[in-house]
């Protein structure tokens, strides 16, 4: 009798395993293949059915094992009362994820709801935040000896050698540059998108910022014309990252 | 909720394929966020008229022996909303010569206002190589790209992008 409780037992567990197989396949197949159905901007509806998915296989789970438990004798052991904790634990997490799936349902989904000004001014004002960050970290370095010949390399190998012999990109005109140990800080006037990009091609050339790495804001002016203040770790160094305080909405 | 209260050792496998399929599932989901792209994907940038590069089913190759060719290699975002960047990033080339071969990667913010770059730059010697980034910040809704400048090169000694990859957090 036990024995055949044993595989009625093992039966089931197979049997879930092949649903569980069969709803995860189903689901990946669906978000894949079907895009016509699926809205543009759906990442915490994708979330959502994630975690009813989640939350599904979980209750199935927690129903095989109530209706098992009734046949089975009692017993005392340590192992036991183990899982007896994991299983009050997969518990929580159900709780725990029907409640964060009720949240997701909740948020509004669709960033483009949010007026155009107000996700720039989110954007600029972390951009800020990253440009404090970085005066601060760089006015608290030491000076550094080098920076008219850094200037000048800066001037001569690229902004007067402009990599393409294109008319169509003009000058980039330097008008601050200062290094200190670890960084510098550069703003600069582009003649149009194109010497921007240029020139920051140029910066990655030099010997002193080679495998470097810069933060940037730029203005983009109604002549076409670009500002450009940026912070770029010198060879071998990185750059200070500030911590993450952006909406994720 | 009511609580389990249960008494079977056999129930011990049952714990470990619930735990078994959780973690297989967030494998399964983490794998997708790991993508390698053809470097026929990349778009001219600077490339003249008529273009100096030319697109293989297996590589980009600047054809001129005297200008270099500037292309944008776009990048998917899947992860729109996170701000914690990308894990680790990969641009795979062919050197012709020693001219320097530069590969930049860009994490721009959402309107493409700020932009966070990992400078990369090879003046070594010829033969297949990878350029290799460490972690990237971004901006919630932000874009990713590799701006690349692949130097000239006499005939037989062409260099070339191969494929790039980058795996998102």
């Amino acid at each position: 009798m036990k024995s055949k409780a044993k595989y009625i037992l093992i039966g089931s567990l197979l049997l879930a395993f092949l649903v569980i197989i069969f709803v995860q396949t189903n689901y990946h197949i669906q978000q894949n293949q079907n895009p016509i159905t699926v809205k543009a901007d759906t990442a915490s509806e994708f979330k959502t059915i994630d975690l009813k998915n989640q939350i599904a296989l979980l209750e199935r789970e927690l129903l095989i094992i109530k209706s098992k438990k009734i046949n089975l004798p009692d017993q005392k052991n340590t192992e036991l009362d183990n899982i007896l904790v994991q299983l009050n634990s997969l518990q929580d997490q159900l709780d725990a994820l029907r409640e964060e799936s009720d949240n997701l349902q909740d948020q509004p989904d669709n960033y483009s709801e949010i007026p155009i000004e107000e996700q720039i001014a989110t954007e600029q004002q972390r951009t800020n935040e990253i440009v404090d960050f970085l005066s601060e970290r760089f006015e608290s370095e030491p000076t550094n000896n080098l920076n008219e010949s850094l200037k000048q390399e800066l001037e001569e190998v690229y902004v007067k050698n402009n990599m393409t012999s294109d008319p169509v990109i003009q000058q980039t005109q330097i008008q601050n540059f200062d290094c200190q140990t670890s960084l510098c800080r550069v703003e600069a006037h582009h003649d149009n998108p194109a010497a921007e990009q240029n020139f920051m091609m140029g910066l990655s050339q030099l010997n002193t910022f080679q495998n470097g790495e810069a933060f940037s804001q730029r203005i983009e002016k109604e002549d076409g014309s670009v500002e450009t203040l940026s912070f770029i770790s010198r060879e071998g160094q990185r750059l200070p990252v500030i911590g993450p305080k952006m909406n994720d909405s | 909720m009511e609580r389990l209260v249960l008494r079977k050792p056999l129930l011990n496998a049952l714990a470990l394929f619930s735990a078994f399929t959780l973690v297989l599932s967030s494998q399964i989901q983490a794998a997708e966020d790991r993508k390698v792209y053809p470097a026929a994907m990349c778009e001219g940038a600077q490339v003249g008229n008529p273009p100096i590069v030319s697109y293989q089913s297996n590589k980009l190759v600047n054809n001129s022996t005297t200008n270099s060719a500037v292309v944008i290699c776009p990048i998917l975002r899947d992860n729109i909303y996170t701000t914690s960047g990308a894990n680790e990033a990969y641009v795979r080339y062919f050197k012709g010569t020693n001219t320097g071969f530069i590969a930049n990667l860009y994490s721009y913010s959402s309107y493409g206002t700020s932009s966070y770059t990992q400078f990369k730059s090879d003046y070594g010697t010829t033969g297949y190589k990878l350029f290799s980034y460490t972690p990237i910040s971004a901006y919630s809704q932000g874009f990713y790209n590799f701006v690349v400048v692949i130097p000239p090169g006499p005939t037989g000694a062409k260099s070339s992008i191969i494929s790039y990859r980058l795996d998102e957090n």
